[in-house]
């Protein structure tokens, strides 16, 4: 199955250098933690993760088609 | 200090409206007035109106210079700091002289030469748990424009339980995000964020840095948020984070999940 990661702000770091979407070919049952493992995104960087708008927890299973959408917290003023 | 302004923390000036314009405010309003969703009447809707702006730093000085500029009739600031040199970069109300005094004063002082008729209240201490309802409650929008997410909750959490709509906006780097949250209608800050992070795992702009320009960027779009939401017109960051990225120089939109994740806002 075909999901799709889009990484904002400090985040994008993690993705191409034109910051394009993440096109990723993933085995049915993938979880969201393996997602993020596969970008290299560790465990300690602070991030919001809305799975097709859905927040959702590391174990969640994905599905085909879904947009998975990483950003950080940001409270500087 | 100026003799025309009596004490800070009191009213400057008094306009006493009278439901319509006069000549030197259609002058001064003349290109808001053009504006077909702004008009006479919403010019006389924004003379009418009341914002607290909650930090004076790098989003709260061009939120609140917009804001003043566009006709606000009362605008309530509030800062407990004191002029750093390090803010200056971003901070636009404060100039070189102001190091060390009360961001409150200086910006009092900015805003006072743009305009002799507003009403300005002064709140020189840090927002808490004890006193933000009270001082909320007396304004009709909300500029968040603080510099730490106890703030940015503390904030969020008075404007939820007073039903007080809200511009919510954070920078870092090159980076700015803003949403608007609207008790009732879409999520809060709280529902896409969920707890403050613990201390010292996000970095923040006394580590990171910050581009002046970025937070002009987005103090400017709060602004935008404030006055449309006053206006009534055009369509509100509620349900949507903005983000904008210098580099890039893109703004890309992220869909919030829907209302009631935290627990203490959505429809009533």
């Amino acid at each position: 199955m075909r999901v799709e990661v889009r990484l904002y702000a400090t985040l994008r770091r993690f993705g191409p250098e034109d910051n394009a979407p993440v096109i990723l070919d993933v085995p049915e049952g993938t979880r969201l933690i393996h997602v993020i493992e596969s970008l290299g995104i560790p465990d300690d960087v602070e991030k919001i993760v809305l799975v097709s708008g859905r927040p959702a927890e590391p174990d969640s299973v994905l599905n085909d088609g879904d947009r998975i959408v990483m950003f950080p917290p940001v409270a500087g003023g | 200090m100026n003799n025309r302004f009596p004490k800070w923390g009191t009213v400057f000036f008094m306009a006493l409206r009278t439901g319509h314009l006069d000549e030197i405010e259609r002058k001064i309003y003349s290109r808001n007035i053009l504006i077909p969703e702004v008009g006479e009447a919403g010019q006389v809707k924004l003379l009418d109106s009341r914002v607290l702006v909650i930090g004076l730093g790098g989003l709260g000085s061009p939120a609140l210079y917009y804001l003043a500029a566009s006709g606000i009739g009362k605008i309530g600031i509030a800062d407990h700091d004191r002029v750093d040199l390090s803010n200056l970069q971003r901070q636009i109300l404060h100039g070189h002289r102001d190091v060390g005094r009360q961001k409150t004063q200086s910006a009092a002082e900015s805003i006072a030469r743009l305009r002799t008729d507003i009403r300005l209240d002064i709140h020189p201490f840090k927002i808490t748990s004890e006193n933000a309802r009270d001082i909320i409650a007396g304004y009709d929008f909300v500029v968040e424009a603080t510099d730490s997410f106890e703030s940015k909750f503390l904030v969020n959490d008075a404007c939820v339980e007073l039903r007080k709509p809200y511009s919510h906006a954070g920078v870092l780097g090159t980076f700015g995000q803003t949403m608007t949250v609207v008790p009732g209608e879409g999520p809060c800050f709280r529902c896409v964020f969920g707890e403050a992070p613990a201390g010292g795992v996000v970095e923040s702009t006394a580590e990171a840095g910050v581009l002046g320009c970025v937070a002009g960027v987005l103090g400017s779009l709060q602004a935008a948020e404030a006055v449309k939401y006053l206006l009534g017109c055009g369509r509100l960051l509620v349900g949507r984070l903005l983000t904008f990225d210098a580099l890039a120089m893109t703004f890309r939109e992220i869909q919030l999940p829907p209302a009631g994740r935290c627990g203490i806002c959505g429809p009533q």
